[in-house]
């Protein structure tokens, strides 16, 4: 039975929950830590995490923000990185959909509410669109101070010498920064902020956007959050400036796309074999449907 | 009569040993004496009568018992040198007055053409001007370029000397306090320290220094001042005391 | 007549727990003028290392002020500063060389690193103005180039130590503070790193607090000189005054205490 067919089939709502899984006062909280969060770009909010009947570090944080703003019209999607049909995707999506009743999509301009892990969609979103990104490890400090408290006070005073110091090492090091995902950027000139494992080629999207972002670290019960049209800068040096990924001469298998995040791996033949991330947008080029996809 | 550069008056110097159960010793009582811009003055007067301390004190080495010491700077002002705040002093130390001691005391490891040149960078001078300037100096004083670039701690008390002298008059003060400046040097490096000493003063440098040498005071200064057991009494340059066979004579023979 | 950079009045540090009061310094007052070196000299726990750490705020005084020129125009006291400006004179005012340098460097961040810390703390954004001008630093201080990538935790003391040195000097700070900079090294080592302060300090005009307990480092290096002794400044001069005149029965001590 393919992703399609499961959608479609549509089983029976959960019996004996609350709608979206949460109970009430969860979501309000929920919901205050996220108008926090979009009140202050980029500042990470403490909220009380709940336990959810998938592990943490699966997505809880996200799943949380995504039941707690969910409505009953809203049309949800579910990415694990770029593709809506692991089986931790699926099972999100089934699980959104069955305690709220909202419809499930594949395709990105369909949906008004994205959850997704490691990746923002190839597909331009819009001012009515919401993406809600699982975070694995909010703190970008956390690599240059092990003290959350400290971290916090750097944050406090915009002290981000020693982010910058990390940079600079890596540079001295490696001739440039090789942070691949989760490149750190500086939220509305204020914030450090870890924008979740996403690719470089997706952190421009995030800069002046007309969506809403929101982030959600499960584990380490953080919340933070991008709003419309929020400048959101790679931290770079300027003689050492932030670059995307790039596929020169690569296009996807699949559709043959040049302008999309590819993945590749290797082949039994020894060949490399590439397709886009994006499972919904290589679909959309492959059925002709015409996809804006420049941010 | 306008006032001299220099006055001192009741300058007492008490030093108290309280590693040695308080014991007193008073180097210098009640001495006054004035001085004017491009004058020269001898000390004279035997071993431990007070004439190092004399200059220590006024180049606030010492910090003077009682008494004031009143100086008329370049610019005008009237300063205590007993009592000025220890800034004001180091401004003066730096452009004005200059204490050249009886041994030298060289920071280590800074060759001695850097040891004079010292003098002028503190003063701005450039550092290559500075070390030009010094070199010539040194080589006045007979002293050759392989020692110039050698550690003073490593010379013999007569080069120690002329590094010392060299420092006084790279960049001639407005006083300078010089503490038996030729008592290791030969015949023809004490006549280069006589050269030396009357263009300061022609250049208007007034000078306060200790002597054993008659001959050296009778040359030089204007006026001397005679300490025995801490107390002072002015005399002239020909007066017996240095000319003759008094008894100052026999106390700067015995002192030497 | 030049004001004076720096105007500390008592200052006070007193530990207090159960039963016990340690007064670590007290009623310290003294003012620093620009370019010049005041020296602080006493025995260990004389109470001259609080007084730099209460400088660098590492410590926070018990009572006291502390006036910076530059920081608010010298009217308000540095010790009421908030966490930001306390950083921001931390970083951009002032810069401390500790005994340890594993407390004044991250050793794990390359040489050239450390330097550029304070520099990326200032906004410096070209990663080739920050080498140039980090390099330049560690010239000045006597580190080889070619180690300017390589990790402090392989160096030598002496050599730590002039990283230190140059970090501190990054940023030209108003004032320096070295606490007991040579005490760990070798006395050859020592000799070394002694003479390139005062080259610095000659070449340079810093301004600067250097505390040690070694009356030579003083000596060498100081205009003026506090003594201290159990938590009390019992005697301040010019430091050839300090040597050759002491007046405390303390600081005779001590003169007489030291050989040549």
């Amino acid at each position: 039975m393919g992703v399609r067919a499961l959608i479609e089939e549509r089983g029976a709502a959960f019996e004996g929950y609350t709608f979206g899984f949460l109970d009430d006062m969860a979501k309000r909280e929920i919901r205050r830590a996220i108008l926090k969060g979009v009140a202050i770009p980029g500042h990470q909010v403490p909220f009380g995490s709940r336990e959810m009947p998938i592990a943490r570090g699966w997505g809880t944080g996200g799943l949380q923000i995504t039941l707690a703003c969910v409505g009953a019209d809203d049309t949800i999607k579910v990415i694990d990185q770029g593709d809506d049909a692991s089986v931790n995707a699926v099972n999100l999506r089934r699980l959104i959909a069955k305690t709220t009743g909202a419809r499930e999509t594949l395709t990105t301009g369909d949906a008004t509410l994205i959850q997704t892990r490691h990746r923002i969609p190839e597909e331009r979103m819009t001012a009515g669109q919401m993406l809600i990104l699982q975070v694995p490890i909010p703190e970008p400090l956390r690599h240059v101070e092990r003290s959350v408290a400290a971290a916090r006070a750097m944050h406090a005073e915009a002290d981000y010498a020693r982010m910058w110091l990390a940079l600079y090492e890596d540079v001295v090091r490696n001739g440039e920064v090789t942070a691949g995902a989760g490149y750190p950027v500086m939220v509305n000139h204020r914030f450090v902020m870890a924008p979740s494992p996403i690719p470089r080629w997706d952190i421009p999207k995030l800069d002046q956007a007309e969506t809403l972002f929101l982030f959600g670290a499960g584990r380490e019960k953080r919340i933070y959050a991008v709003p419309p049209y929020t400048d959101v800068k790679p931290l770079e040096f300027e003689d050492y400036p932030f670059s995307i990924e790039g596929f020169p001469g690569m296009s996807c298998r699949r559709c043959g796309a040049t302008d999309s995040y590819l993945v590749t791996s290797p082949q039994a033949d020894g060949s490399t074999l590439s397709v886009c991330s994006d499972a919904s947008y290589c679909d959309d080029v492959l059925g002709g449907r015409k996809v804006v996809n420049q941010w | 009569m306008a006032d001299p550069m220099l006055s001192v008056s009741g300058l007492s110097k008490t030093i108290t040993l309280h590693i040695l159960h308080g014991a007193e010793v008073r180097p210098l009582r009640d001495v006054s004496f004035d001085l004017d811009a491009g004058e020269f003055l001898a000390i004279a007067g035997p071993s431990g009568a007070g004439k190092s301390s004399l200059l220590k004190c006024l180049n606030r080495t010492y910090l003077a018992t009682a008494g004031t010491a009143r100086y008329i700077t370049r610019a005008g002002e009237t300063v205590d040198l007993f009592s000025a705040p220890e800034r004001e002093v180091v401004a003066l130390r730096r452009d004005e007055i200059t204490y050249v001691s009886q041994f030298l005391k060289a920071p280590p490891r800074v060759p001695a053409v850097d040891v004079v040149a010292s003098v002028l960078t503190q003063r701005g001078v450039e550092l290559e001007v500075a070390r030009e300037r010094a070199s010539a100096m040194l080589s006045r004083l007979g002293m050759g370029p392989s020692l110039q670039t050698s550690y003073p701690a490593l010379f013999s008390g007569g080069e120690q000397q002329r590094v010392n002298v060299a420092k006084a008059f790279v960049a001639p003060p407005r006083l300078l306090l010089l503490d038996e400046p030729t008592s290791a040097l030969d015949a023809d490096n004490r006549e280069r320290v006589i050269e030396l000493l009357h263009e300061a003063q022609a250049a208007g440098t007034a000078v306060i220094a200790i002597f054993h040498d008659r001959d050296l005071i009778r040359r030089l200064a204007d006026r001397v001042l005679v300490l025995a057991d801490g107390t002072a009494r002015e005399v002239a340059p020909d007066d017996d005391y240095i000319a003759g066979d008094s008894v100052t004579d026999e106390l700067l023979e015995v002192s030497r | 007549m030049v004001a004076p950079l720096l105007r500390v009045r008592d200052l006070n540090k007193i530990y207090s727990g159960k039963g016990h009061r340690i007064v670590a310094c007290e009623d310290v007052s003294f003012d620093v003028y620009p370019g010049e070196v005041l020296g602080i000299v006493g025995e260990s726990g004389s109470g001259k290392s609080t007084v730099l750490q209460c400088l660098f705020q590492d410590v926070i005084p018990t009572s006291g002020s502390a006036f910076l020129t530059s920081f608010h125009g010298g009217e308000r006291n540095m010790w009421d500063a908030d966490r930001r400006e306390r950083r921001e004179l931390r970083t951009h005012r002032m810069s401390m060389v500790y005994q340890n340098p594993r407390q004044g460097l991250n050793l794990m961040v390359t040489a050239g690193g450390n330097v550029a810390e304070r520099l990326l703390a200032a906004d410096w954004r070209r990663v080739s103005d920050i080498r140039a001008k980090a390099s330049d630093y560690l010239v000045r201080t006597e580190v080889p180039i070619e180690r300017m990538d390589d990790f402090p935790a392989f160096f030598s003391g002496g050599m730590q130590q002039r990283v230190q040195i140059a970090k501190a000097l990054a940023n030209n700070p108003e004032l320096v503070l070295l606490d007991e900079l040579t005490t760990g090294l070798d006395v050859s080592v020592q000799a070394g790193v002694l003479d390139l302060v005062r080259d610095i300090q000659s070449r340079y005009g810093v301004t600067a607090i250097v505390v040690s307990h070694d009356l030579g480092v003083i000596r060498l290096l100081a205009d003026r000189t506090l003594v201290m002794k159990d938590g009390h400044v019992v005697e301040s001069g010019l430091t050839d005054q300090i040597l050759e005149d002491p007046q405390h029965p303390y600081t005779q001590l001590l003169v007489n205490c030291v050989t040549n």
